[in-house]
């Protein structure tokens, strides 16, 4: 954060991705996927949609 | 760290435009496409490498550096350059279109001070920019996208966006888990038809198979008919496990083909209802025909029709021409009204059309499935003994092919727009009933069912694997699909708790910072329109699930939507508010400048002097405001306030000059005093020169003075002065006074005097300017504040030759002598 701009939109992404990564129902390979995922990802529905999927997919195998 | 100079060289219209601006800020006046909101443009150029105006949708995916830079000049000749300055620290950036990517620090720093930092993040973010577009966008937009328009002004819109798309991705996938239990569901019916269709006919019982435990007994039914053992659970699958399959299953027999089952039901239908649908559905085609055939009107219309489409083709295509002599045409117009008239008188042509078209299409559908199984049965029969049922069977099908084919002959004179040409069928119903339902036919097709079953009973050892094994295939794709229920119903529950995570995320900080900017709101709003029954005005700006709600009361105790009660005046000073607002509150003491192009536009005259107060007395305190109007008067407006001192006024944009702007000063000599009583003698030399320049130039430019040809741009304070002082001494030299002029004698002479010692004078006093600018070296001034004031004074006598003190406007030669709005100063 740059000297006392509010930022709302990093404000917000930093304080989704610290609940996710203290969800502990979330695996560590699933936590990863959601918090790397990059500002133009999180505005694309299907992209969050395989990304999960994946993310499942991969803890099942 | 505020804009303290700007230099622009070849981008958007402006060819070379430099400027200093002061602490307060600029504003830019001057009509349309006079290249103002390039000015702006270029400072986001320099701080982000973009500008957002020509990026996005609806710029045909087009590079914006093509029209970034002056058209015909290369990359590397396109530049904006600007000095930032915080107290004593000045850093000078530059970015040019070549290198877009690549901010380059031209003063000795390694990197952006954070502070010059927060205002490029701040213009990344356009927290510090609003234009007309958007404000536009805010009051005109259509309901449904009146929310995006809010999170525009809010800059909320990144974060509104990633909101809808968790919103979105759960959506989505509880389709999917919908449509996937649908799938399943179906899988299972399947499963249990499997088994329940087939059981009497093993077994000899009636079984209707509803739950997984009757499947289980039909399934261990089977089994023991081949003495295995019992399964005991349906997930196991393996319904033929131990079962040999029968030896004598082979797909000798021509009828051993359990789903020509479908092709007898196929025929069963056709004569049990489709049939005779069919033949009604003929008789309506047969009756709209005929109406065709007895009503001129209706075929005159039919005919107009034709027309009528061909001339609605044409005419966007010739017009105004005439599309057949190709003259031009005064009433297109009028004929397109005409054309739609006589269209709507013909409208029951148009539907009766339509209706035939429908009632072919019925026919058609219905008779597909019938001829399909009829040439199944044919195929198949063919192998075993179709001679038995030759005759009915063959004669049927080739009614059914003529039906059919006349059908398809009908509907394709249809598609040629031919339904004028449309023969209608002779036959009445009672012979299109015995060609398309002779009972010979449904005799010998129920000979053929009986015939087919019975080999199918024949093959009855077989049953039961052939039942077991079907089951088992389709359990087999339904287990599948459950699997896929249960992967998708696990990516659907961590897909909700993301979505709510960001909700929660999303909903502290926009809790928090609503409130603040709806306060502020209110207060910039009320002061904005404190003439008008605002004193109980309020606004509800807060977050919800669906976005962000903007309310605002409207002369009761209800909140509205803004739009349902404002005019679009109000809401374009809503939505400059809610800008200012946000800014102060997201910017706090962060944001140092703001950017606004042309931001007031629907709004009368009152509020914008509301406007000019609140921006350039209390706004401009706290922002260095960098500003652009087309509207003279509201630039005038604004350079009264204290804050908004320094304007420039862009003429016109030509493709070759470029951009040709004249400074005007609205205190010329309160900058100079500021800066000497603050010793600081460079800034007030240069401010001297500044001020000497331009009132020199306008001197020029009043009494038309001969100036040195070339190149506008290259003229300075020299050529200027030169310019104007020679006019004035010729314009004082053929002068005189009397009564009714302005001037007196003893005045008159001592401004030819002033004239005189100013060209004696000239050099030093440029000079004593020019000495004490320091330019890019380093050395102190040589003047005190005392010499300099010498210098200045002698301008200003000058200064007041040019411009009246009295009347406040610019002298002017013409009429009897030289005058202002006083009347005539002196006779020539």
């Amino acid at each position: 954060m740059s000297d006392g701009l509010l930022n709302v939109h990093e404000e917000v992404k930093e304080t989704f991705r610290d609940r996710i990564e203290d969800n502990d129902d979330f695996s560590d390979s699933l936590t990863s996927s959601i918090i790397e995922l990059s500002d133009e990802e999180m505005t694309d529905s299907e992209k969050i949609q395989s990304v999960v999927q994946e993310a499942l997919d991969n803890a099942d195998s | 760290m505020r804009i303290h100079k700007l230099h622009i060289r070849n981008f958007r219209g402006i060819r070379d435009f430099q400027t200093e601006l002061r602490r307060s800020g600029a504003l830019f006046y001057g009509p349309n496409g006079a290249g103002k909101s390039s000015v702006l443009q270029s400072i986001e150029f320099l701080l982000t490498g973009g500008v957002r105006d020509l990026e996005g949708t609806g710029t045909g995916r087009q590079d914006p550096e093509k029209h970034i830079r002056h058209r015909g000049v290369e990359p590397d000749e396109s530049w904006v350059e600007a000095t930032f300055l915080e107290g004593d620290e000045e850093i000078t950036i530059k970015r040019t279109v070549e290198d877009s990517d690549q901010l380059e620090c031209v003063s000795d720093h390694y990197e952006l001070p954070p502070k010059l930092q927060t205002q490029r993040t701040a213009m990344q973010l356009s927290q510090n920019r609003l234009s007309r577009d958007e404000v536009l966008e805010f009051v005109t937009t259509s309901p449904g996208s009146r929310g995006e328009a809010l999170n525009e002004i809010l800059r909320v819109q990144n974060t509104e966006d990633k909101r809808k798309a968790f919103a979105k991705a759960v959506r989505d996938q509880e389709d999917k888990v919908e449509s996937l239990r649908e799938d399943l569901k179906k899988q299972r019916d399947d499963f249990y038809d499997a088994l329940g269709d087939s059981v009497p006919e093993a077994t000899d019982e009636h079984v209707t198979v509803d739950a997984d435990s009757d499947a289980l007994d039909v399934i261990n039914t089977l089994r023991d008919e081949y003495g295995i053992d019992q399964v005991s659970e349906l997930d196991e699958k393996e319904f033929t496990a131990d079962i040999t399959e029968p030896a004598t299953y082979a797909k000798s027999h021509p009828l051993d083909r359990p789903d020509l089952r479908q092709e007898f039901e196929s025929i069963e239908e056709w004569f049990d209802w489709e049939g005779v649908e069919a033949v009604e559905s003929h008789q309506k085609l047969r009756d709209r025909i005929e109406e065709f055939e007895e009503d001129e009107d209706l075929r005159q219309d039919v005919r107009a029709q034709n027309l009528l489409t061909q001339g609605e083709e044409l005419l966007p295509e010739f017009e105004p021409d005439c599309p057949l002599c190709l003259h031009t045409w005064d009433e297109a117009t009028d004929l397109r009204s005409r054309i739609q008239e006589r269209r709507d008188r013909a409208s029951r042509a148009e539907e009766l059309r339509e209706e035939i078209e429908d009632l072919k299409d019925q026919q058609l559908s219905l008779i597909k499935d019938a001829l399909s199984a009829v040439e199944t049965l044919i195929r198949v029969f063919d192998d075993e003994d179709l001679e038995a049922y030759d005759q009915p069977v063959e004669r049927w099908k080739t009614e059914l092919d003529s039906f059919e084919s006349e059908l398809s002959k009908y509907r394709k004179q249809l598609e040629g727009g031919d339904v004028l040409e449309i023969p209608y069928s002779s036959l009445s119903d009672g012979e299109l009933t015995d060609k398309l339902l002779p009972d010979s036919f449904e005799e010998t097709a129920d000979g053929m069912r009986e015939q087919w079953e019975k080999e199918q009973e024949e093959s009855e050892g077989m049953s039961s694997y052939r039942v077991l094994a079907v089951a088992q295939d389709r359990f087999s794709r339904y287990s599948e699909i459950k699997s896929d229920v249960e992967t998708a119903q696990d990516v659907l529950s961590t897909l909700e708790t993301i979505n709510s995570e960001f909700r929660t995320a999303r909903q502290r900080h926009y809790d928090r910072n609503l409130e603040e900017i709806q306060e502020r709101f209110e207060e910039i709003y009320s002061a904005l329109h404190s003439d008008e029954e605002v004193e109980n005005f309020s606004a509800n700006l807060q977050s919800t699930k669906q976005g962000v709600k903007f309310r605002t009361s409207f002369r009761d105790e209800d909140t509205h939507r803004p739009n349902l009660v404002y005019s679009e005046g109000h809401q374009d000073s809503m939505g400059l508010a809610l800008f200012l607002a946000m800014c102060e509150v997201v910017g706090g003491d962060a944001i140092e400048f703001l950017l606004l192009d042309d931001v007031v536009t629907s709004i009368d005259a009152a509020h914008r002097s509301a406007i000019a107060n609140l921006l350039g007395n209390e706004i401009g305190e706290d922002f260095q405001l960098v500003m652009t109007t087309h509207d003279k008067v509201w630039a005038r407006r604004l350079r009264t306030t204290k804050y908004i001192q320094n304007t420039v006024h862009f003429a016109d944009c030509t493709f070759n000059a470029g951009v040709h702007h004249s400074e005007d000063i609205a205190n010329p000599w309160g900058m100079i005093d500021h800066y000497l009583e603050g010793n600081d003698i460079t800034a007030a030399a240069a401010w001297g020169r500044k001020t000497a320049e331009w009132f020199c130039s306008k001197g020029c430019e009043r009494f038309d003075a001969e100036l040195p040809y070339g190149d506008r741009e290259s003229l300075g304070l020299q050529d200027y002065f030169d310019g104007v002082v020679d006019e004035l001494e010729d314009l004082l030299d053929r002068g005189n006074v009397d009564g009714e002029t302005k001037f007196g004698e003893p005045e008159f002479q001592n401004k030819r005097e002033i004239v005189d010692d100013l060209r004696r004078l000239k050099d030093e006093h440029i000079w004593g300017l020019n000495e004490n600018i320091h330019y890019n070296e380093e050395f102190d001034a040589s003047y005190s504040p005392d010499d300099l004031r010498e210098d200045i004074e002698v301008f200003k006598e000058l200064y007041r030759l040019l411009h009246c003190p009295d009347c406040n406007t610019w002298r002017k030669d013409g009429r009897e002598g030289i005058y202002c709005r006083c009347g005539t100063v002196w006779k020539t």
